[in-house]
């Protein structure tokens, strides 16, 4: 111990430097792992910590439009249920701003007033800008980001909001002279996100104005419609419940509509888990990288002692005393880097979270996660604290001159054959790539080489990844969309006609086929899901991964997640509410719905025969309900939603537009909207999914070519008597430098023929687990174009970095190196 | 009467080359007495440095035996040839093989530290040897301001350091001007006066004149052991018995 303590005080004046060098090293690299790795489960975990905050509603139910007077007795009896612990409700209101003395309805937003503190202290609205407005207060209002971005509002701005009836806008006279029942000016306060928008499918992106509980007390008898938020005793396992007291309380034929928050909540993680993926995934890399290239530049500094350590071995030391020795400053450099790492993570600990939720974060700034940060950090020191170990121990003279003694000069076969064919250079550069030498000339070949094939490998994994993620983004037949628009009918609350829509859309030679599909919900073994009504045979469904379409009234299809939930499988029976249902295929399911209601998204819900959807037949569009009424059959009453496919040969955008054009003939009174692929929150996340492969392939990347030029530059130096050699037969400058350029060159040739198929493979099946994760078709594309041109360019870079080596090899000092050999 | 403090019978030691087995050592024999001042001589490449470094125990012999002050060098483990160091052995290198990081005085107490001394009574085992060898007032200096002969002579002190039976010398002058080499040869003289034991090996017969006994080696055996030392039992005076009491 002595002797130890000796050699460490004696020593660390002159090694100090390399020392805080491999500190500092491992303090970047391990400190961006740890950064990584911790901001990953930030990123993960944001959404639930967000949600808790906001003290959201288990569910949502739709009281519908009813008159003024009688919603407080409907709140309240809701409210009354005993799973109830507490309710929360909001009125939806026709507003617009008042420009020059006319109301401008073209600024289409929906306005939902506060009823009783909804988005106050239940499901609270979060501003990203601002604050919340004042609930006291008549004039102070908030938008969403989605208002802000399409009508450039900004805090502080003042709308001279125009409060209309809905009687008022069935007058026909109103527009001409439009006198609103209520007008105040009011001050946009806070610029923010309600709680189900952090996260979101295309189909729920709308324009909304949060009013406050004041404004709803002196507008109240113009709402026209409402829905309150529960929270439930014992959450969603109390929906199924609540949902049937609710039904009990409707009047015959009223729709059943609900929103499940947990069905939302599903989605955002399934949205958000890929981006915290690829953050492991790129912790994990910098972390197995941190290890590398310390690992590396240690053994590199041990091996630098050899000549020391052959002198302690001289004067008696013992090889454990010469181990430990060498192995005392690693590993103090390794700690010091361990704890820097650390601290490096907590200071950037402020850029995570990353993706949308990073907007809500609830505790932005600095985060210190004591189990990423404390397990990270002593694994990084307990890893390389051993790697010291193992090369100090390794390196001890007496293991060197045994494997010397034990070495056997290898040429690889292959450079007896090509060496009479390649210059002189070539295949001296190809003997340094391929021959590890021995003793003090050995060079870590093996290893530099398993690094490189495994950067590209990385690499080709994540562009192939990239390319797959690109390619499911253009292809919405992936996601469930196996058409070109959808035409839905006055947001999916209204039927289309039947006839009127096989006039028009029969007449249009460039369409196709069309299906029509009711939108709806049921109990399915007891969870809350929501449903596609459609006709037993229809052409246009939304793709089939396993199974089959249904084909009669008892059959039924589900989404993967659902399936999974439920723990059944094709050929298994599930209970409904109008009876049992065989599944006779899994399907992806697309992001549709009626807007505030529940919808059916990839993985999620399920497919039924029309009749089988509880309340398929209640028309609720206004247009119609007081003639027609709810209750009609569907047979009379169409589809709310009709999914169109138009011919190949269609000039797309011409049919779209020719559907707008005459698309009003089709709807029953509330309008029809035709829509392009609604992408779900995941798809929708999907640019920062993109970015993460790309990153993580670029550092990757950047890592293995500064382990390349690293290893090259010890291999010179390890080589630097061959190299001497060389110049004394007479190896000009530029031979010197094409023989570390052949060398460059070979390893990475042999990182490509290996890492690229590798990669292929590896890409291509993260990108299937992924795929299969999110319930989407799983349709890998390998970019081979790409990666031609990558595998190119490493070439290319590989001679780019031996620039350094080479000039190192240049300067090798021949009478030096050759006099002290 | 004689007395051997080093035996060495039928070492044999081949090192495996890339295009054939080079036989360092074919049968190689010598034996030297306590107090002696032995010279080994014999061409490039016939296994002098071999030889040193299998008695040094930095190397083992394929076949043969090696016995220093009564002790087996071949067979032993790793750590016992280290303990047999300590105790017996002192090597002095012909490119010195100074530690650069370290001073003067720490080079020099490095030896009794790894033997286990406390750091205090290594340095002044250390000093006494620097003022011996006329280097005392560099003690706080780095090797790399010391000249060639200087360097040498730091060596040879911090091979005497744990009063070694034996001093192992390669090459001692080989890079060394005339001026320095003369300078460690009589550093060897008077140690050898005071009664060390000095094996050294050397390719230049001014060098190997310094020794008491000259022997010479070929393709890998001792072929002539030299003349036998007048007198085994060297009287201990110059600075061997200035020394022999360390703390």
């Amino acid at each position: 111990m002595s002797f130890t303590r000796f050699w460490w005080h004696a020593s660390i004046r002159r090694r100090w430097r390399s020392l805080a060098g491999i500190a500092l090293l491992l303090g970047i690299v391990g400190g961006t792992s740890l950064f990584a790795l911790a901001g990953a489960r930030r990123t993960q975990s944001a959404y639930p910590r967000f949600l808790r905050s906001s003290n959201p509603s288990t569910m949502a139910v739709d009281l519908g439009g009813r008159p003024a007077a009688d919603l407080p007795a409907a709140l309240r009896r809701v409210a009354q249920f005993p799973e109830v612990l507490s309710a929360r409700a909001y009125t939806g209101f026709y507003v617009g701003a008042v420009v020059d003395g006319q109301v401008d309805l073209s600024q289409e937003f929906e306005a939902l007033g506060s009823v009783d503190g909804r988005y106050f202290d239940q499901d609270i609205f979060t501003p990203t800008q601002g604050r919340r407005p004042d609930p006291t207060r008549i004039d102070e209002v908030a938008v969403n980001e989605e208002s802000a971005r399409r009508y450039g509002y900004h805090v502080g701005q003042t709308l001279d909001l125009a409060t209309v009836s809905e009687d008022q806008l069935e007058d026909p006279a109103f527009l001409d002279h439009p006198v609103p029942r209520l007008q105040i000016p009011s001050r946009i306060v806070g610029i923010g996100l309600f709680v189900e928008e952090v996260v979101q499918d295309d189909t729920d992106r709308s324009p909304l104005l949060l009013l406050t509980p004041a404004y709803v007390a002196r507008a109240a008898q113009w709402g026209t419609y409402s829905w309150q938020g529960l929270v439930l005793r014992h959450g969603d396992a109390d929906v199924a419940a609540v949902k049937r007291r609710f039904v009990g309380l409707l009047e015959a034929g009223s729709p059943q509509i609900f929103r499940v928050t947990s069905i939302d909540t599903f989605h955002a993680q399934q949205a958000i888990r890929p981006t915290a993926i690829a953050l492991s995934v790129f912790g994990v890399i910098a972390g197995l990288a941190a290890i590398v290239l310390v690992g590396q530049t240690l053994a590199r500094q041990v091996r630098s002692q050899r000549e020391e350590h052959g002198v302690l071995r001289a004067m008696g030391a013992s090889p454990a005393s010469i181990a430990a020795a060498a192995a005392l400053g690693p590993v103090a450099a390794v700690l010091v880097g361990s704890v820097v790492a650390v601290c490096v993570a907590v200071m950037a600990s402020p850029a995570m979270p990353i993706g949308p939720v990073r907007r809500v974060e609830v505790a932005s700034g600095i985060d210190v996660d004591r189990t990423v940060l404390g397990l990270g950090g002593l694994l990084l020191f307990a890893t390389l604290g051993a790697v010291s170990y193992l090369v100090a121990r390794r390196e001890s003279p007496y293991r060197v001159q045994q494997r010397a003694h034990d070495a056997r000069p290898r040429t690889v076969g292959l450079l007896a054959d090509v060496s009479g064919r390649l210059p002189l250079s070539a295949t001296t550069g190809l003997r340094f790539a391929f021959e590890t030498g021995a003793g003090r000339t050995a060079v870590p070949v093996r290893s530099v080489m398993a690094g490189t094939t495994i950067a590209l490998a990385s690499l080709v994994a994540a562009v192939t990844f990239g390319a797959s993620l690109q390619h499911l983004v253009s292809h919405p037949r992936q996601f469930g969309w196996d058409w070109d628009v959808a035409l839905i009918d006055s947001a999916g609350y209204g039927n289309t006609k039947p006839e009127a829509t096989k006039a028009l859309l029969r007449s249009d030679p460039d369409i196709e086929a069309w299906s029509g599909a009711f939108f709806g919900g049921d109990a399915i073994d007891g969870h809350n899901l929501p449903l596609l009504g459609m006709v037993p045979g229809s052409t246009v469904v939304p793709p089939v991964r396993e199974g089959r379409m249904i084909l009669a009234s008892d059959e039924i299809v589900l989404g993967s997640a659902t399936l999974e939930s439920l723990h059944k499988h094709i050929g298994d029976t599930v209970t409904t509410s109008s009876g049992p249902l065989r599944i006779v295929g899994s399907a992806t399911l697309p992001t549709i719905g009626q807007v505030h209601g529940d919808h059916t998204s990839l993985g999620v819900g399920g497919i039924v025969e029309t009749s089988r959807l509880p309340g398929y037949a209640r028309n609720r569009a206004s247009g119609n309900a007081a003639s027609q009424g709810p209750g009609v059959p569907a047979d009379e009453y169409g589809p709310n939603v009709l999914f169109v496919r138009y011919r190949r040969s269609a000039n797309t955008a011409a049919v779209t537009a020719r559907l707008e054009g005459s698309k009003d003939k089709l709807s029953d009174g509330g309008g029809i909207m035709v829509v392009p692929a609604q992408r779900s929150a995941e798809i929708v996340n999907s640019d920062d999914i993109v970015i993460s492969p790309r990153l993580l392939g670029g550092a990757v990347a950047a890592a293995a070519l500064a382990s390349l030029a690293v290893a090259l530059t010890s291999a010179v130096r390890q080589r630097r008597r061959d190299l001497a050699l060389l110049k004394a037969l007479g190896f000009t400058r530029g031979q010197l430098s094409a023989t570390v350029a052949w060398q460059a060159t070979a390893t990475m040739l042999v990182g490509l023929v290996v890492g690229a198929p590798l990669g292929v493979v590896l890409g291509r099946w993260l990108w299937t687990r992924f795929a299969g994760q999110l319930d989407v078709l799983s349709e890998p594309v390998v970019p081979v174009g790409i990666i031609g041109a990558l595998a190119l360019a490493a070439v290319i870079v590989a001679n780019l970095v031996s620039a350094f080596p080479a000039r190192v090899a240049r300067a090798v000092p021949v009478s030096m190196v050759l006099r002290s050999e | 009467m004689t007395e051997d403090l080093l035996t060495v019978r039928g070492v044999r030691k081949t090192f495996e080359a890339d295009i054939a087995p080079v036989r360092a050592l074919r049968g190689a024999d010598l034996t030297l007495s306590r107090g002696e001042f032995v010279a080994v001589m014999g061409p490039s490449g016939c296994g002098k440095s071999t030889l040193l470094n299998l008695i040094a125990g930095l190397d083992t012999a394929d076949e043969g035996t090696i016995e220093v002050d009564g002790e087996q060098v071949t067979g032993q483990s790793e750590d016992e040839l280290a303990r047999l160091r300590r105790r017996h052995i002192g090597v002095v290198f012909q490119f010195f093989n100074l530690l650069e990081g370290m001073s003067v005085l720490e080079n020099v107490s490095l030896p009794a530290i790894v033997a286990g001394r406390k750091r205090k009574a290594a340095e002044t085992r250390g000093r006494d040897l620097l003022d011996l060898l006329g280097l005392g007032d560099k003690a706080g200096a780095m090797p790399g301001v010391l000249s060639g002969g200087q360097r040498q002579r730091l060596a040879i002190a911090r091979a005497l350091a744990n009063e070694p039976t034996l001093v192992l010398a390669d090459e001692p002058t080989g890079a060394l001007d005339s001026e320095g080499g003369l300078e460690v040869l009589e550093l060897f003289r008077r140690l050898h006066r005071g009664g060390q034991a000095i094996l050294m090996v050397t390719h230049d017969d001014d060098v190997a004149a310094a020794a008491q006994r000259i022997t010479q080696m070929r393709d890998g055996r001792v072929i002539d052991e030299g003349r036998p030392a007048a007198s085994a039992a060297v009287p201990h005076e110059g600075i061997i018995g200035e020394v022999a009491t360390g703390p």
